[in-house]
């Protein structure tokens, strides 16, 4: 804009210069706009006090001289004009570009006049470091947004958590929404990162109101690319190539080797032996020819760790756009090939899609086909104990060879009969022998038309389908021990067995959304949303396995010993929601916003009815004179919310089933449920207010945003702890409320900007805390995520949500450890509170840095307060592994920061007492029997992406058909600071099943690094 | 706003009209569950329920009773049951056998008995029977529990705790009722076939029999704490005529178990083999103490408790906590008398308790008969059951002492040898009761006890679910808050 007022202004000195002495006249004419003529537009001729305003028709009448420059402006569209000779100007006032942000139903809203916060991330900022899962990719980005990667491997799975916790033990997943149809969760993860426009995170349920239930979490709304009219033919194509590899090993102990109580054990896992002297000792069994492995008694450096490979990620892209004057298409196919750091993890993904456009006149359609398509092939748990792989590894003490044992059917130490370790199999024999193979097809079709009846009155209806299915197998293979090879092993046979299954599910939705726009008064501009949603889902799954198979090598239940496993499930949810939507724009400054829904669902048997709305406000520039050089805008936003919430399918039914075992022959038995159901239930409600400001600063390259929001769920649909002594273990009810408050801060700036340098810096933060008001009446504590019956993950009333609660020393007033008569702590009778797991406190820091043709990006993330419990080093002590284990040489030690009872009743600092034991017994013992011992603090500092990048300089190009070239560098979570007590794992890590974290365990691999390169070129 | 629902809807009435109708919605009932039962479809689950809490794997009461009995331990080169041994006891500890017996066998009993038809009497005085043979473990193993409020399912998930005496008083009257619903069903009633009735196939002259036999043992669990029963008490609840369990009349439960997934005898699962044939997961851990071995040593029925080791004719024990001691190929597991096949019945009462109580109680007064011949004949349903022959020879070493001093001490003795490996649990709750084996060993290489525990600490779940009616507890109260019936 700026160079065009220059251009004005050069024009009107001219002017000046030439007709300074013009008479005065009438000038009259018709101001229009895309809706016909405006009525009440200003025209006021510049520096001067004259002004009027334009009539019902739009007509306007002044007086001007020749020379003079009039102004016409309404709301925030302006023209400017300089009469000349003549007296008739009739003026069109285009709606200025504004930027758009893509709501509930694909709506599109100014984003300068949105009430409630959201935010916008580009392709570009996605892209930068060649994600294989667009979820992943979000990790930093996005104030009040929490990303959780709960493990690694080949195909990972992940929580999106906005604005913190809003259901106890309901979903707090957020809603996804790609190119505004509904869909599951998983379907992000599966996207095509490169077919990715724009994602635009709703954070609150202000923002989602039109979408009802469904949009409690907040939502992302996912615009997939288009082809842009006019274009021709444009070809792009992308290449990327990383290795992942192992980066944060647990920290083991390697002073002491296997054995027990100090005696070396030639079969043992457990490395509770003697301190490693480096002399020659045997190593597993002797075989039957005599032989045996005789090995220097001593640590071997990443000895576990060496059995983990580089992971490598190809993905290619490729990716066709354009357009006429009247149609858009784009398509694109992407393959990716993944694999593990476990050798032989295997995953393959492949995506495809369509979108294409026509305009005829006042009819568009459009429409959006896309297939993904995936297959996995991992290692499963296996063995005689049926652990997890890495269980396996880990259990190997610090001075095997585990890497020489690859060959596991040739070489004779390495064989089932001569692996060294008499209760775990050699874990590469596992990767062979289990194996869980599983794909899925997703088809994704969407049509939809649009119609403008009138200037004011437009129509769209949408139809879409996503069809699913998955298969996945996993098989055992039989492992047979020879007696006479191995005559001191205890016989362990496993036999060979197969589970498989299928899924399938659809998901049809149905939209119509009406919209009025119009000026209702003076300076009032009026948009109506009338919409209708029909969401439909259904889902039927199947699965039959068998033991014992009899024919080696194949895995059909066919040819099983005993009976059949397996069952089928089915379930279906309807869905129809009404809603409207009134936005008043009161001139420039104030816009105003309502909405209400009314929902029925399937899932709330006897009151289908149920309702959502909200209110919003929000006042650009409230104070106009402080808009100048300095501040750019000014916008502060409030908005209150109340949400209907329907529960998931089922919740509400109670079912009688037919127990393990039964029918024994014809003996059949139904038992009453464990899980009950309440006899009624209604819909909840999360109450939500949020208010906030945007400043735009030095020409808007400074950018603050700040929010302060608070939600309230009540009626909770919870499933509630019980007495068991009632007869049930669990009852789903209405029941529980909890508040999640915090505030976010997002500060964005382009701390240099010129032609050759730029700079920008983003920082964004959140601070939330979710707090548990109730639960079910008389119950205060409710488990929520994993838990043993010594440690676990609660809802806690009056704690923050989630808790961990663990045993625990007991302690004294200042917070010395209790010991008792024999030197040992006392753990606590009750589990006691041991924090919360997520954290209250997530920092993202966007950078990047481009130099001519250079660009340097990073992203990190910083997440405190919160505590991690690692069962994986839990279930280590018993090993003797641990680092702590060794860390008092084995013997009897006086426990640090103890008190002692030395005179009935007076306790003091103790100097001189020593634990009962120094070894297996204390350990394993009373060590692992205080849960408070595996609990760490679990802030990490983690450096996300970094990426360098090379455009080539298009003079290189001119002379080619090529359009451009761009190559970089990529590396992902290179960096990860964690606290000093965490030498184990990122303590994000949970299993996949769990929506909150806090909680570790052996099915987790350790954390890794990803370094590679990406090419794109255009055509 | 009711004005703007009207509004949206009559705009979208013509799309919807049908589609709206609450039929439309009317599809979140399971298509793939029943929503109820009845008593013949819940029995057989109810009393296959109480197997597996009672004897069943490894969570079960027997495995701990077994442990607390000093009957069992680890091999040397298993860590293994080391909460149990090393009386790691709080309120995480064992949580299933309070909660188990709730949820699985009382929960379904509870939904028998709850049944008004009057052609299901007979099942409902089935299920006041076992409902009393589960609250009276419960009451044994933590005292005061919920009952006059439990099983109410989602009507009160916070129920009180009853006073302990209080329950064993009202079990007493269940017992006597289901006797009468017995002894006064009308022709209508359906008597439940061998199908239904897992245990004793209808026969309900037995079922009354059982009854009486509990009502004994609720009685003479009291005998041994002044003041808390008479003479009375016993003329009115047992001493009807009904009589009590004799010789061959064990209570067995099977619901058909048979060597496949999910139907071996629980107990079988766990000790035994896995359906393919190999070891059992806690097979190899699971060996005899050194204790038992050598209190059997000249007993016939040890080779049937005890397994011989390897393929030789000794019999070898362990210490508990003997971390590093003998390994398990060196020592004795399960024998073949306790550990038979997948397909062995599960053990509810033996006949040779009945006997041993009706031995205590002859020998006591409370009821008529010769104390010898009830041990007498208490030991030979022992041997029988084990398949041990005769007992004859055995009862020349081991005979009666006849003696009132003494004679309890015999009797409980007897009923710690016939008991072990099938409910370990009655041994460790009699042992609290008379203080007899009295030379049973606390648990060697452990810091945590002097005594061995003399109850169950109440479970988690229940300070997470139900704090304001949850007696408060601490570690230390296993080993001293006595359940009220103990001195």
């Amino acid at each position: 804009m700026r160079s065009k007022f220059k251009w004005i202004f050069t024009l009107l000195v001219a002017f000046m210069m030439q007709f300074s002495f013009a008479q005065e006249k009438t000038v009259t004419g018709v101001v229009t706009d895309e809706l016909g003529p405006v009525v009440g537009a200003n025209v006021v001729v510049k520096g001067t006090t004259n002004a009027t305003t334009t009539d019902f028709d739009g007509k306007y009448s002044i007086k001007a001289k020749s020379g003079d420059v009039l102004e016409i402006s309404f709301l925030e569209s302006k023209k400017s004009i300089t009469v000349g000779a003549a007296t008739n100007y009739n003026v069109e006032l285009k709606q200025e570009l504004k930027e758009v942000v893509i709501t509930a139903y694909g709506i599109a809203r100014e984003t300068k006049k949105l009430a409630y916060a959201t935010q916008k991330v580009q392709a570009k900022e996605l892209m930068q470091a060649a994600p294989v899962n667009p979820v992943t990719a979000l990790a930093g980005k996005v104030s009040g947004l929490n990303i959780i990667t709960k493990n690694n491997g080949v195909n990972p799975s992940t929580s999106i958590i906005l604005r913190g916790y809003k259901g106890i033990t309901g979903d707090n997943s957020a809603l996804i929404v790609i190119d505004g149809i509904i869909q599951s969760g998983t379907a992000l993860n599966s996207l095509s990162p490169n077919d990715i426009e724009s994602i635009n995170v709703l954070k609150g349920a202000s923002a989602t109101a039109l979408y009802g239930s469904q949009g409690r979490n907040g939502a992302l709304i996912v615009t997939t690319k288009q082809g842009s009219k006019e274009t021709g033919l444009s070809v792009e194509f992308n290449s990327s190539y990383t290795v992942e590899k192992i980066k944060y090993f647990p920290e083991l102990q390697t002073t002491f080797g296997p054995g027990f109580n100090n005696e070396y054990d030639p079969y043992e896992n457990t490395s509770w032996g003697p301190r490693f002297d480096g002399v020659p000792r045997r190593v597993g069994p002797i075989l039957n020819d005599g032989s045996y492995q005789l090995l220097p008694y001593q640590a071997i450096p990443d000895n576990r760790k060496d059995f983990f490979v580089d992971g490598i990620t190809k993905i290619n892209t490729i990716a066709l756009s354009g357009g006429d004057e009247k149609s858009t298409f784009y398509f694109s196919a992407q393959r990716s090939d993944v694999t593990g750091i476990t050798p032989k993890d295997e995953y393959v993904k492949n995506n495809f899609r369509l979108n294409a456009s026509r305009t005829s006149g006042k009819f568009k359609i459009s429409t959006g086909v896309s297939f993904f398509n995936d297959k996995s092939n991992v290692a499963g748990d296996g063995g005689y104990q049926t652990r997890p792989l890495y269980w396996s590894i880990i259990n190997t003490p610090a001075n095997i060879p585990l890497t020489s044992y690859k060959d596991w059917r040739n070489n004779k130490f390495a064989t089932p009969e001569g692996y060294f370790n008499e209760y775990y199999q050699n874990p590469y024999m596992l990767i062979d022998i289990a194996r869980n193979r599983s794909t899925s097809n997703r088809l994704f079709s969407n049509v939809k038309f649009n119609y403008e009846f009138t200037k004011w009155f437009s129509a769209a209806y949408s139809l879409s389908g996503t069809f699913f299915n998955s298969y996945a197998k996993n098989t055992r293979d039989a492992v047979t021990y020879n007696p006479v090879l191995a005559p001191t092993r205890t016989d362990a046979n496993t036999v060979a067995s197969v589970a498989e299954g299928t899924s399938t599910n659809t998901r049809i939705t149905s939209d119509l959304v009406l919209t009025f726009k119009r000026e209702l008064f003076k300076d009032v501009k009026g948009t109506l949303i009338l919409g209708n949603a029909l969401y439909t889902y259904k889902e039927n799954n199947l699965n039959v396995g068998g033991n014992d198979l009899f024919v080696p090598g194949l895995y059909n239940p066919s040819v099983r010993t005993g009976e059949l496993t397996g069952g089928s499930s089915a379930f279906q949810e309807r869905r129809v929601g009404n809603f409207a939507d009134l936005t008043l724009d009161i001139s420039t400054f104030l816009s105003l916003n309502g909405a209400y829904r009314l929902d029925r669902s399937s899932t709330l048997k006897d009151s289908y009815d149920f309702y959502t709305y909200g209110a919003s406000l929000s006042m650009l520039d409230a104070i106009p004179s402080l808009k100048g050089d300095i501040m750019s805008f000014w916008k502060i936003n409030g908005s209150y919310s109340k949400t209907g919430f329907a529960p998931s399918i089922g919740f509400i039914n109670e079912t009688y089933a037919t127990p393990a075992g039964f029918p024994f022959g014809d003996i059949v038995g139904l038992a009453a449920p464990t899980n009950g159901a309440s006899a009624t239930f209604s819909p909840s409600f999360t109450k939500s207010y949020e208010f906030g400001t945007e400043l735009g600063m030095f020409n808007n390259r400074l950018n603050i945003k700040a929010n302060y929001f608070n939600t309230t769920t009540d009626n909770e649909f919870l499933t509630s702890s019980t007495s068991y002594a009632s007869g049930l273990a669990a009852l789903r009810l209405n029941s529980g409320s909890m508040e999640s408050k915090g505030i976010e801060l997002d500060v964005n700036g382009s701390i240099i900007k010129n032609d050759n340098f730029e700079w920008k810096l983003g920082v964004n933060l959140s601070k939330i805390k979710s707090e548990v008001l109730s639960l079910s009446d008389g119950a205060d504590r409710l488990q929520t995520g994993l838990a043993t019956s010594e440690v676990g993950i609660f809802a806690q009333v009056g704690e923050s949500f989630p808790s961990l609660y663990g045993t625990a020393y007991t302690r004294d007033a200042e917070g010395h450890i209790m010991l008792n008569a024999d030197g040992d702590p006392i753990v606590s009778s009750e589990l006691k509170f041991l924090g919360n797991t997520t954290p209250d406190l997530i920092m993202g820091f966007n950078t990047s840095v481009r130099y001519k043709q250079f660009t340097l990006s990073a992203v990190a993330d910083y997440k405190t307060g919160h505590k991690y419990y690692n069962n994986l080093v839990d279930a280590l002590e018993f090993t003797g592994s641990t680092q702590h284990s060794a860390s008092a040489g084995r013997e009897p030690f006086v426990f640090p920061n103890s008190v002692y009872e030395y005179t009935p009743g007076v306790w003091s600092e103790n100097t001189n007492i020593t634990t009962s034991n120094g070894g297996f017994d204390f350990w394993t013992g009373t060590y692992n029997a205080i849960k408070e011992n595996y609990v760490v603090d679990a802030t990490t500092l983690k450096l996300r992406e970094v990426a360098l990048s090379y455009e080539l300089p298009s003079k290189y190009l001119d002379k080619t058909f090529i359009k451009g070239v761009n190559l970089g560098f990529v590396a992902r979570n290179i960096i990860m600071l964690r606290s000093a007590q965490n030498k184990y794992t990122d303590p994000e890590f949970t299993n996949d099943s769990q929506q909150v974290t806090g909680f570790g365990t052996q099915s987790q691999l350790p954390p890794t690094a990803s370094y590679g390169f990406k090419l794109d070129v255009k055509f | 706003m009711k004005i703007l629902n009207k509004i949206l809807i009559a705009l979208f009435v013509v799309g919807f009209a049908t589609s709206c109708s609450d039929d439309y919605f009317d599809v979140n009932d399971s298509q793939n569950s029943p929503v109820s039962s009845t008593p013949p479809l819940s029995l057989p689950v109810a009393q296959k329920y109480t197997v597996d809490v009672l004897q069943g794997g490894y969570n079960s009461m027997n495995t701990l009773g077994n442990l607390w009995s000093y009957s069992w331990a680890a091999g040397g080169d298993y860590v293994y049951f080391t909460d149990e041994t090393l009386y790691l006891v709080t309120s995480g500890f064992r949580t299933g056998i309070y909660e188990n017996a709730y949820v699985l066998p009382l929960r379904n009993y509870d939904v028998i008995e709850k049944n008004t038809d009057p052609k299901y009497t007979n099942y409902v005085a089935i299920a006041k029977i076992m409902k009393s043979f589960h609250f009276q473990y419960l009451v044994d193993a933590y005292g005061d529990v919920p009952y006059s409020e439990a099983l109410q399912g989602a009507a009160n998930t916070t129920p009180v705790f009853d006073d302990a005496n209080a329950i064993y008083d009202d079990l007493i009257v269940q017992l006597s009722a289901a006797q009468d619903l017995i002894a006064n069903a009308d022709a209508s009633a359906l008597v439940p076939g061998s199908g239904n009735d897992v245990m004793l196939h209808g026969d309900m002259a037995m079922w009354s029999k059982f009854a009486n036999t509990l009502k004994l043992r609720i009685l003479l669990r009291q005998s041994e704490k002044a003041g808390l029963v008479s003479q009375a008490d016993f003329d009115a609840a047992v001493n009807n005529g009904i009589g009590f369990l004799g010789a061959g009349e064990n209570i067995l439960c099977n619901p058909g178990y048979l060597n496949d997934t999910n139907k071996q005898n629980p107990f079988y699962a766990a000790f035994g083999k896995t359906v393919a044939g190999d070891p059992a997961a806690n097979a190899n851990a699971t060996r005899a103490t050194d204790y038992a071995i050598s209190k059997l040593s000249v007993d016939p029925r040890r080779a049937f408790i005890y397994k011989n080791v390897g393929t030789g004719t000794t019999y070898a024990g362990i210490a508990q906590n003997n971390v590093g001691g003998p390994n398990s190929a060196s020592l004795s597991g399960i024998g073949p008398g306790v550990l038979s096949s997948a397909s062995q019945d599960g053990v509810i009462m033996l006949a040779a308790e009945s006997l041993f109580l009706q031995a205590e109680a002859a020998s006591k007064g409370y009821i008529v008969g010769d104390a010898e011949s009830f041990y007498n004949a208490g030991v030979q349903a022992s041997f029988d059951y084990l398949g041990a022959g005769s007992a004859a020879g055995y009862l020349t070493s081991y005979p009666f002492p006849n003696s009132t001093a003494v004679n309890l001490e015999a009797i409980i003795y007897q009923k710690w040898v016939a008991l072990i490996g099938i409910n370990g649990f009655e041994s460790w709750i009699e042992y609290r009761r008379t203080g007899f084996p009295a030379d049973l060993p606390v648990a060697p290489n452990q810091t945590n006890s002097t005594v061995i525990p003399v109850r169950l600490l109440y479970p988690t779940s229940e300070y997470a679910a139900n704090p304001d009616n949850v007696p408060t507890q601490s570690s230390g109260d296993a080993f001293t808050s006595k359940v009220f019936w103990q001195n």
